[in-house]
């Protein structure tokens, strides 16, 4: 049982060398040590189910290990910059003040195409646009446009305007969902007598959103759907 | 914080249990073959009934000893084991003394065998 435990540590630390060593475009949008955790726990999980002879246990400690060790390296991360910078790398930046960075391209075997479909991912076609792109420890690339080609802000026309929770759902399909109304401080009571008001009753609604100053947006559920829905149940029964 | 509290009795947990597992399993590893020794020795010195008696002892204490290592060894092995010390007793009463010291050998390299795998030596480990 030590020879797994050990196993699984010395595992996850050559899966981790090997990722940093593969670099970011092998990546995708985990950090390292989260895609290695993936693929052990993912593999090591079916083992014992697959293969009978392996005791439920020597498949439940490695992937308690990993996850126990993942969370102890997380913890250390957050304490150290170096071992962050070792565990997960530094953002790269690939575009500086308009001009592409070849070399750094190179190095994280980026090429232009990659990078040409990451500018599109943050809806930009022109390279010419963008003023710094940055290819985060993710994988993922972050960009700046030129201030030429930001979408217009309020503050840029100096707009003036206060800042606005979102719209919850409080009703989805026909329940209440309670945690929404007690986040927004709305309650029940207030939820019933604004739905009565608009002749519903909750059962009768598919959707209803609030914020919170009480705007409501509803959606009556589509009786005939529902109708289509019973029936075939009849039917199916 | 709760939760790294709940890791590091997780992790202690299983330091605990792979240092138990191994001190239970070297116990078993002693006193096994230390049963099928004396077993072949006796054997071998054509005292076929003592053979036997300990031969039947050493099935017995197996038979408790494999419900637990089932928990942590490949059962492939605990199989094999089984098998082997089963047929220690048939062949006491049938006096064959060279089948009898071979399948006593046999099963004694097989629990030593599964003690020395579970070792945390270098070789294990890579």
């Amino acid at each position: 049982m030590l020879i797994v435990f050990v196993r699984s540590i010395l595992l996850y630390l050559l899966i981790i060398f090997a990722l940093r060593l593969m670099g970011k475009r092998q990546i995708g949008e985990l950090q390292p040590s989260e895609l290695s955790i993936t693929i052990l726990i993912s593999n090591m999980a079916t083992l014992p189910i697959e293969d009978s002879n392996i005791p439920m246990l020597l498949g439940a400690i490695p992937i308690l290990a990993l996850v126990g060790f993942e969370l102890l390296l997380s913890n250390a991360t957050l304490r150290s910059k170096r071992l962050r910078k070792v565990i997960s790398g530094n953002p790269v930046v690939v575009i500086r003040e308009g001009v592409i960075d070849q070399k750094e391209l190179k190095r994280l075997r980026f090429s232009i195409d990659d990078l040409m479909e990451a500018l599109r991912e943050n809806s930009v076609f022109d390279v010419r646009e963008v003023y710094y792109a940055v290819v985060e420890t993710t994988g993922q690339v972050s960009v700046l446009q030129k201030f030429r080609s930001q979408p217009v802000t309020p503050q840029m026309l100096q707009v003036k305007g206060a800042d606005e929770a979102p719209p919850v759902v409080v009703i989805s399909d026909g329940a209440i969902i309670e945690d929404s109304l007690n986040a927004y401080r709305l309650g029940k009571d207030w939820l019933l007598k604004t739905v009565a008001e608009q002749g519903y009753q909750v059962k009768d609604l598919f959707l209803m959103t609030a914020d919170k100053n009480g705007e409501t947006y509803v959606v009556p559920k589509d009786q005939a759907a529902y109708r289509g829905k019973k029936g075939k149940k009849e039917a199916d029964g | 914080m709760k939760r790294s509290i709940t890791i590091a009795a997780i992790l202690l947990s299983i330091v605990a249990l792979s240092i138990g597992s191994l001190f239970y399993l070297h116990r078993v590893e002693e006193e096994m073959t230390g049963l099928l020794e004396g077993a072949a020795r006796s054997a071998q010195a054509e005292d076929f009934e003592a053979a036997r008696q300990t031969a039947a002892k050493a099935e017995e204490r197996w038979q408790e000893y494999e419900k637990r290592l089932s928990l942590f060894v490949r059962h492939g092995e605990l199989d094999e084991m089984t098998k082997v010390v089963a047929e220690l007793t048939d062949y006491a009463q049938q006096k064959d003394a060279a089948l009898f010291c071979a399948s006593a050998d046999k099963a004694a390299s097989i629990i030593r065998h599964i003690y020395e795998t579970e070792l945390p030596t270098i070789k294990n480990f890579f």
